[in-house]
């Protein structure tokens, strides 16, 4: 492929019209004077309406951002422990004590942008660059499925090689795969905005969720940190879930990468994002909410020099009030993060973790170091096996959740928001977390984590509502007995 | 605000939009009799391979956890029930038979 092609394709990217019906007299959503104001007026807050917030995030309402922002601006260290305690059981209150765990599965590097923070970008020369052949997603998989991992987030640069052809492609290979009677149940995504039309053509190969994530809110960062290439349209980006919602996939995801500006302001832009994609789509907001921080690139100063990148106490109350301001999401704690950081921050409201991560092309089923910062996006901070995280997990009174039962019985879109947001969700997720976490350690786990994750389940079934656990109790049986995939 | 319709049933779509909403007003007709005369809770679903995405259907009684049934309506629709068993055999016969001939018809 020829640079001029590869230029001619990313122009013919961005469709103006598919931007233009959601703007309001010529404005997104993202009003940066507005959220610094907002930011500037709730400085100090008083603890007795603090507290009124916590309070209506408990009775699981979603908050309003002047709400935000008073929360973003707490001072007090004893009121950000009434903080952390209320995401913590606004989490345990929505989804109960159950993480999901997945992996992430980088399917190209090719990349047409260039982004200041990115170990991808067109300018480094030093990049290892590949896209999988269908043969080797397949081994790729094959290595997942291998060590227990039932859900996947798929990954695509954003190039004319890694097209939507490709992705339907390499989804239907995943689908495909089987490995004795292992498989992968769901497949999300994670890849650059697409038309409305590209969105149709991957909805029909039963995508999961769909994922896009804005980097940062603010304009002008935006602007300097995207110089070139089609990610430097701030708008094509985000309103590309609304593309995917118009498209019919109404489970999308979004979030931030933490460390490029003021990381108030990003979770209030979160929050202004969840807000539009509520009022535009019948209540339907994020699926999930991601907060990755910046970390070391390969040939990329960004990181290491931004003045914006966030401490790890401030990552930890960013996610508390992440979760309080939206209590019916999902929350994605990602391997981005050191050990330390995830077993700290995993208690404030995170409901989904990936594990074994490897994020290298074609890193799970060849053979090479841990982690190769010419073939990655970024570095990592935690490459924990799936066996490790699933018995910490344990030990920490959580259960390893891989279940896909919602998205392969109706409970999608506006259903899933509805019985989430009323905080009925965890209905569903506690007994199939038990189930699906029985299945691993019948089928994966090494003898000391199937010793936790049993404690851990006759420990929880009794949060199981009463009249379920006969049933729960003899699926039990039927999955020792040697049958998989049995779900409520 | 911009109005922006939201094509969730795509699939659906293909079918034209008069044909869709007159599936979806049998389909609540007959989950409502569902409900009311034997507690069943039903929900149309488009089956997207392994995705079986929400339709129509009740979104205000989240359902309880139970094991739910699938039942294919054709290779692209789909029904999600919540204590299928329940209902007397004819009239899941009746129920399901209607709504094929209706989607055959819509499909003609």
């Amino acid at each position: 492929m020829t640079a001029t092609s590869v230029e001619l394709w990313a122009r013919s990217k961005i469709h103006e019209d598919e931007v233009s019906p959601y703007l309001d007299d010529g404005r997104d959503f993202i009003d940066d004077a507005r959220i610094e104001e907002l930011l500037r007026r709730r400085r100090r807050p008083d603890p007795r309406e603090v507290r009124e917030i916590l309070a209506r995030s408990l009775s699981l309402q979603r908050l309003e951002p002047q709400e935000t922002a008073a929360l973003l601006n707490v001072q007090d260290d004893d009121l950000w422990q009434e903080i952390f305690d209320a995401a913590r059981r606004v989490k345990e209150k929505v989804y109960g004590p159950r993480i999901v765990t997945f992996a992430p599965l980088y399917c190209s590097n090719l990349c047409v942008n260039s982004c200041l923070y990115c170990g991808f970008r067109v300018e480094n020369a030093d990049g290892k660059r590949r896209r999988l052949t269908v043969d080797e997603v397949r081994r790729e998989t094959e290595a997942l499925v291998s060590i227990g991992h039932k859900r996947l987030i798929v990954v695509y640069g954003e190039h004319p090689s890694s097209d939507v052809d490709y992705m339907v492609d390499t989804i239907r290979t995943i689908y495909d795969t089987k490995v004795g009677r292992g498989e992968i149940r769901r497949v999300n995504v994670n890849a650059a905005p697409l038309s409305v039309a590209d969105f149709r053509r991957l909805r029909e190969v039963g995508i999961g969720t769909f994922q896009v994530f804005q980097e940062t809110y603010h304009h002008e960062t935006y602007r300097m940190v995207h110089p070139r290439g089609v990610k430097s349209d701030y708008r094509w980006r985000l309103y590309a879930l609304h593309r995917a919602q118009e498209a019919g996939i109404d489970d999308v995801a979004i979030g931030a990468l933490f460390g490029l500006y003021d990381w108030r302001f990003e979770v209030l832009g979160l929050l202004y994002h969840t807000i539009d994609l509520e009022a535009r789509f019948g209540g339907v907001g994020p699926h999930t909410i991601s907060f990755p921080r910046l970390e070391p690139a390969a040939n990329s100063s960004l990181p290491s020099n931004s003045r914006f990148r966030v401490a790890d106490r401030d990552f930890k109350r960013l996610v508390a009030v992440l979760r309080v301001s939206v209590p019916y999401t999902g929350m994605i704690l990602t391997a981005r993060e050191p050990a330390s950081i995830r077993r700290e921050v995993i208690n404030v409201g995170c409901t989904q973790t990936d594990a074994s991560t490897r994020i290298g092309i074609g890193a799970y089923s060849e053979s090479y170091p841990d982690q190769e910062a010419q073939r990655q996006q970024s570095l990592i901070g935690d490459t924990c096996g799936l066996d490790e995280i699933v018995r910490e997990l344990a030990e920490m009174g959580q259960l390893t959740s891989f279940c896909t039962a919602g998205y392969r019985c109706g409970r999608t879109g506006s259903l899933f928001m509805n019985i989430a947001k009323k905080g009925k969700i965890h209905n569903f997720c506690i007994p199939n977390a038990i189930l699906t976490l029985k299945e691993y350690l019948m089928d994966y786990a090494s003898p000391g984590t199937a010793a936790a994750g049993e404690k851990l389940i006759v420990q929880r079934i009794p949060d199981v509502p009463e009249r379920l656990r006969p049933q729960l109790v003899e699926w039990l049986e039927r999955i020792e007995n040697g049958e998989r995939d049995l779900r409520f | 605000m911009a109005s922006v319709t939201c094509d969730s049933d795509a699939g659906l779509g293909e079918r034209s939009p008069g044909p869709r909403a007159d599936l979806i007003a049998a389909f609540e007709t007959a989950a409502r009799t569902a409900l009311d005369s034997y507690g069943v809770r039903l929900w149309l679903v488009e089956v997207l391979g392994s995705r079986w995405s929400y339709v129509a259907g009740p979104e205000t009684d989240a359902p309880m956890p139970r094991a739910l049934s699938r039942i294919a309506l054709d290779d692209r629709l789909g029904i999600v029930a919540d204590g299928w068993d329940q209902l007397p055999e004819s009239c899941r016969t009746e129920f399901l038979g209607s709504l094929r001939r209706l989607l055959h018809a819509l499909g003609a």
